[in-house]
């Protein structure tokens, strides 16, 4: 009896965690050189059943990331970059097009990051609340129910950016299959310190056109050894103050020299 | 001193306004001049708008066209970034009224609907909340713009096989003035 019973809750623990995955561990300290620049937190990696509103019923997974900064006067450009690396019936597949390659395959501008700038801008898109651009990262990717066999492996990086240089601060890989019973799987999550070649290739090779099959001259994006994360401050509300008193006062002044030049002798 | 006061009041609003817009973890910032810029009718509980900086452009002059879709309904709504034209059309209509086509049919024309997507980010808006981050596209990139005249151009964005929600017709002139010289 206590073995079936044992076997009944293996199941249903199987079953939990098919359906979600908590990354052990769940929040990972960021450090760019030895400056701990906040930490990051998967707050959500499950597999997800749904369906759109056309009817369609839908499997796949969600993930999403939260960056927390350990200085709240301090800004950073960071930025997500998500590469495909491996898969059955991907979209870029689809369009002949073998992984890896960055996400999303159909490009909505010439950069090589996950989000747009008015995305990574945004909170509750890109942003974690105030924590500034590029603090979060969301992504739930899905697909008919009945395409089973199918997968979807990527790789993510959490990079800041100066001009062409990136520095590489913390990833992951994750991802999900489409199983025969029209569920889905994840595929362990797992941390990475430093990106693969699956992600560096196509990041390096980008080349800055709206063709998602890429080919063309790269622009120049690299990988840095040396940390490349500057803090912009936070400007406080009294230094707007300082700077509209102090262009007043200006004006105040030109205007009394003017008015008291000596005026000219009517003729 | 009157004058003195104005500028005194306008410098500090200027400033302040671009200390905010430079702040990186505000939303893009809405202008208030665009609070009279009408919305596209409303479906499925979706509207949205689009306008750009000016009505009259040169040849030369880029054509940023802005665009935000707004939750109409008195209930959260959920709206999917799963790329820009993935779900979004542009119909632009030439001066002689005629359907002018984009120089790439995968950027302007609205795509037939698929299902599922690689990246797919749910945005949650609740009753009222605008979401403003899309690129902000040149006209000029997408679509050949050769003649004088008056165009209109409008945006759609696919919520379903069968709904589509349309921006509002946004007018604007290309003149042929050479640009100014000196």
């Amino acid at each position: 009896m206590c073995m079936i019973w044992g076997l009944f809750v293996l199941l249903q623990l199987g079953v939990s965690l098919r359906a979600q995955i908590a990354p052990d561990p769940a929040s990972m300290d960021i450090y760019c050189d030895d400056v701990k620049l906040g930490t990051l937190t998967i707050t959500t990696y499950r597999a997800t059943k749904f369906t759109d509103k056309d009817g369609n019923k839908l499997v796949g997974a969600g993930l999403v990331a939260e960056f927390t900064r350990e200085d709240p006067d301090c800004i950073y450009n960071f930025q997500w970059i998500q590469s495909i690396y491996d898969g059955k019936g991907t979209i870029g597949q689809g369009d002949g097009t073998q992984p890896p390659y960055l996400d999303p395959y159909k490009r909505d501008d010439n950069l090589p990051w996950y989000w747009t700038t008015p995305e990574n801008n945004t909170p509750g898109v890109g942003a974690n609340g105030n924590n500034g651009p590029g603090t979060r990262f969301s992504d739930f990717p899905s697909q008919s129910e009945t395409n089973a066999g199918n997968f979807i492996k990527f790789e993510t990086a959490f990079v800041c950016v100066d001009g062409l240089n990136i520095s590489y601060l913390k990833g992951f890989t994750w991802g999900y299959q489409v199983n025969a019973d029209m569920t889905s799987s994840l595929f362990p999550f797992l941390w990475l310190n430093a990106p693969t070649a699956s992600l560096t290739g196509p990041t390096t090779a980008w080349d800055g056109t709206l063709n998602s099959k890429g080919g063309g001259t790269p622009v120049g994006y690299t990988f840095s050894d040396e940390c490349v994360c500057e803090c912009t401050p936070v400007p406080e509300p009294s230094t707007w103050l300082a700077g509209a008193t102090f262009v007043g006062l200006a004006l105040v002044q030109a205007f009394n020299r003017r008015s008291h030049r000596a005026k000219p002798l009517a003729a | 001193m009157r004058q003195t006061l104005a500028v005194l009041v306008s410098l500090s609003f200027s400033f302040a306004w671009s200390a905010s817009a430079a702040s990186p973890v505000s939303p893009a910032p809405m202008e208030t001049s665009i609070k009279d810029i009408e919305w596209g009718p409303e479906t499925g509980g979706l509207r949205s708008r689009i306008w750009t900086d000016k009505a009259n452009f040169r040849p030369e002059d880029p054509i940023p066209v802005h665009y935000c879709i707004q939750n109409s309904s008195t209930s959260e709504q959920t709206i999917w970034h799963r790329g820009f034209w993935l779900d979004h059309g542009i119909e632009l209509i030439g001066p002689d009224g005629s359907t002018i086509e984009p120089k790439d049919p995968q950027r302007g024309r609205l795509p037939p609907p698929t299902t599922g997507s690689d990246k797919n980010v749910p945005v949650v808006l609740k009753p009222q909340q605008i979401d403003a981050a899309y690129v902000v596209y040149n006209l000029r990139d997408l679509f050949p713009l050769e003649r004088p005249g008056s165009y209109k151009v409008r945006y759609s964005y696919r919520i379903s096989k069968n709904e589509l929600v349309y921006s509002n017709w946004l007018k604007f002139e290309q003149s042929t003035a050479p640009k100014h010289e000196g």
